[in-house]
């Protein structure tokens, strides 16, 4: 597959700028659900997907067929996707900080962001709370589980996207799911009992 | 039922296949004698299955449709005039030094061999085809030898040549314009050699 990827570049590169459409046709639902799971909204992850396949083709003279394409494209959505959510970052303030009132110091009062335990899941709603869990992880975590379980990256992909050791990288994909699994242990209580004592041995 | 608790990490990997063979061996053998280990497999499977769900958004049907557009406004990529440089880089300084080398040298062989005191036009060509044969082999051994690590080969195959030349020089015209044939032909195979082992750098 990957080697396709360096004929079609090398077509493109040679001027049949058409063949351009191929590598976007192949690698669109991986990109686009890549920057949908990091931004958090589907029109903005669409809109950035397209200038992602853009800045792409502008740098195509830039890649170097002897790394994968795939990771050198999803080097670009992450960058463009890193910047996006720095463009946007408001400032935040920990729900867990406790709040002055005129008559003393209170916590605040947030309404949770999945349903109540004994509500039954539909599909939408597991899909919509995975997604609210995986939105809360650290960036530092996100990024990984995002790449495996989104845009369907392996682990050496991965690595080579987010230039880091492959250990490192399969070092933060267990622990993002380890705190997956205890985030949404009320997701799965009616499976399987086992996800509450979810640790390694 | 053993009392030890499941490794969801390792599990996670032999699920996707991470695993090297022995890990994979051992993990199946303990699966087969351990229910809790077996219980956690089956419910990280599922626990995975859950997590793929973020891979669910489908761009909209336009979207390379759109991307293409975008595309077609950036001028086409020019295919390159002549070789790139990647391609002669390393053997192409050699090879015009070659050239020169074999040029001059051939000439100064040819002048101060025996032919130029008195021998007759076929003794004068026979010494300049060897003078150039020789030449060549020279410039292939030392310039192409220093060039690359790749160019060792042509230094090796030099000095072969060289060793021909030796034998060739008190034959007949055939044998010496075979030698100089043999010498362009392996000249060109090895150029070849090189070139391939630059592409794959």
């Amino acid at each position: 597959m990957d080697t396709d990827d360096r004929a079609i570049v090398e077509a493109v590169l040679n001027g049949h700028q058409h063949r351009y459409a191929e590598l976007v046709g192949r690698y669109q639902s991986q990109i686009v659900n890549y920057v949908c799971r990091m931004l958090g909204n589907y029109e903005d992850a669409v809109d950035l997907s397209q200038d992602i396949f853009l800045k792409a083709y502008s740098a195509l003279a830039t890649y170097q067929p002897r790394y994968p394409f795939a990771a050198w494209l999803f080097r670009i959505a992450r960058n463009a996707a890193i910047d996006e959510l720095r463009r946007r970052r408001v400032p935040t303030v920990s729900l867990d900080a406790p709040i002055e009132f005129e008559d003393g110091t209170g916590s605040r009062e947030v309404a949770s962001l999945g349903p109540a335990p004994d509500t039954m899941y539909l599909e939408g709603e597991f899909e919509d709370r995975i997604s609210a869990a995986v939105q809360a992880l650290p960036e530092k975590y996100r990024e990984p589980i995002v790449l495996r379980h989104a845009a369907d990256l392996s682990y050496e992909e991965i690595a080579d996207a987010l230039e880091l050791p492959i250990g490192t990288v399969k070092t933060r994909i267990f622990r993002a799911r380890e705190a997956l699994r205890r985030s949404l242990t009320d997701l799965f209580e009616n499976e399987s009992p086992v996800v509450a004592g979810a640790e390694t041995s | 039922m053993s009392d030890h608790r499941p490794d969801y990490d390792r599990l996670s990997a032999y699920i996707e296949g991470a695993l090297s063979p022995d890990a994979t061996r051992w993990i199946e053998l303990h699966l087969e004698k351990c229910e809790t280990c077996r219980e956690a497999l089956e419910h990280e499977s599922r626990f995975l299955e859950r997590i793929g769900s973020l891979r669910s958004i489908e761009p909209p049907l336009d979207f390379t449709e759109a991307v293409m557009a975008r595309v077609a406004q950036q001028p086409a990529f020019q295919p390159p005039a002549e070789v790139p440089w990647r391609k002669v880089a390393g053997w192409s300084v050699g090879l015009a030094a070659s050239l020169a080398a074999v040029l001059g040298l051939g000439a100064w062989v040819a002048i101060s061999s025996e032919a130029v005191v008195g021998a007759n036009a076929t003794g004068l060509l026979s010494s300049a085809i060897t003078g150039l044969a020789e030449a060549s082999s020279f410039v292939i051994s030392t310039v192409g030898g220093f060039l690359s690590p790749a160019m060792a080969l042509a230094r090796v195959g030099g000095t072969i040549v060289l060793g021909l030349f030796d034998l060739a020089r008190n034959s007949g015209l055939a044998v010496q314009l075979g030698v100089l044939l043999a010498t362009v032909t392996l000249n060109y195979v090895l150029t070849r050699m090189v070139l391939n082992y630059q592409r794959r750098q």
